[in-house]
């Protein structure tokens, strides 16, 4: 979820590159750091093991706009991709409003760009967010491998139904094209909520002034709610 | 396909909005507390990592990257807890080799962080905490949090009304340092 903060006139959104292990997410991170100006992003923080591995995340902040008279800024994590560290991306997965999959194009990988996927559908089901409904993209790295396995074979195997980037991390191949495509299509999503809630409020304002203020005698009970002064969107 | 959400659906999850008033009443309380407690900083972060308010004498301090490692901390030590078989966790307390970092959770949403110097008694900084605490959450549209004997200081029930955020004629003025406010 987005935290809009009307004093600073901040809007911030986390985006979280998730994946396979050694799949190439801090590649990712770590190639946007590098090719931002300092001005637009913060410093590379990183929770790694000795061997530079992700323990617990990378992060990295980027700033890019102004929409609207407020300060956009999205905040870029990945997660680690083993399956023992579920808990970890679970807690950095925590309101989360964009995802980035990198998947692993070796095909030697392909156990682990399974189990990369059930271990993120897993985190987000178990903070009650629905893996469908979440802005999400896979990017199918390391491209300029000898033997990639060919696109089609990785939708297949993934199940793929959303739009795909096919990437070398370590070029920078489609990594800022991949960035793109997740911050638009969040910064849509927030829009849509946005309107939706203007909306919602502005019925049940309409509601609210509608209603007499003393129930009348005909007026239905609790038990059987008056249709008309429902909500619309389920709220 | 990645479906929007459409007006026929409920949105799933919902974005933390702080208006103006209640950031700036928010950013009045830290630092108050700040003074009170001799704090270098005194933060609230939601629980994804996002920065709501915050104040603090070390402006070097990258608070972006805070918010992150807070948010991450505090989960992680919620995780710890629960493998332990605590089933809440309200407050966490690093000694270092200068400084005391507090970590406290307002509300369900929210997380409070207070750095101070070693040297600055750990209790006072609990007892500050927990006094605004039932505050900062009302501002912040959270249910006041009723944190039983795990406080260091009792907490207003939760029909109390918030304390004023003016302070009395005779208090102390604030402590400077604290001008620079973040977030």
């Amino acid at each position: 979820m987005a935290v809009v903060n009307h004093d600073t006139r901040e809007v911030q959104f986390k985006i979280v590159y998730c994946g396979t292990p050694l799949g190439g997410k801090t590649t990712n991170l770590i190639y946007i750091h590098n090719r931002l100006a300092p001005a637009m992003r913060g410093d590379l923080a990183s929770i790694a093991t000795e061997q530079e591995r992700t323990l617990f995340f990378d992060f990295l902040p980027v700033h890019p706009t102004i929409i609207a008279g407020y300060d956009t800024r999205f905040q870029l994590y990945s997660v680690p991709g083993q399956k023992i560290y579920g808990e970890t991306r679970r807690i950095v997965l925590t309101g989360v409003d964009g995802i980035v999959f990198v998947a692993d194009s070796d095909p030697d990988r392909v156990e682990a760009n399974l189990e990369a996927l059930e271990s993120t559908r897993e985190a987000l089901a178990s903070l009650n967010r629905s893996f469908d409904r979440i802005p999400l993209f896979f990017q199918f790295n390391k491209r300029d491998l000898p033997g990639a396995m060919a696109p089609e074979e990785m939708d297949e195997m993934l199940e793929v139904r959303r739009p795909t980037f096919l990437a070398s991390a370590a070029t920078g191949y489609n990594v800022f094209a991949t960035l793109d495509a997740v911050t638009q299509k969040v910064l849509r999503e927030f829009h849509i909520r946005r309107r939706l809630r203007a909306q919602r409020e502005a019925e049940q304002a309409a509601v609210r002034q509608t209603k007499p203020l003393t129930p009348s005698p005909v007026e239905p009970s609790r038990g059987s709610p008056d249709p008309s002064s429902e909500v619309a969107l389920g709220s | 396909m990645n479906d929007s959400p459409s007006e026929s659906e409920p949105l799933d999850w919902d974005d933390v909005e702080v208006s103006a008033d209640a950031a700036d009443r928010a950013e009045d309380l830290l630092r108050d507390f700040a003074a009170d407690a001799e704090l270098d900083m005194a933060v609230i972060v939601d629980r994804s990592g996002g920065m709501v308010a915050g104040v603090a004498s070390r402006p070097d301090v990258d608070v972006d990257t805070v918010g992150a490692l807070v948010a991450g901390a505090f989960g992680a030590m919620r995780s710890l807890a629960r493998e332990l078989g605590e089933a809440a966790i309200v407050e966490s307390l690093h000694h270092g080799g200068k400084d005391t970092i507090y970590l406290r959770q307002i509300g369900s949403r929210y997380i409070l962080l207070a750095v101070a110097e070693l040297n600055q008694p750990a209790g006072i900084v609990r007892e500050r905490a927990a006094q605004i605490a039932g505050p900062l959450a009302g501002l912040l549209g959270e249910p006041m949090e009723a944190t039983g004997s795990q406080s260091a200081a009792p907490t207003r029930s939760p029909e109390a009304a918030p304390p004023s955020l003016t302070p009395p004629p005779n208090a102390p003025a604030p402590q400077s340092g604290y001008a620079y406010d973040i977030g």
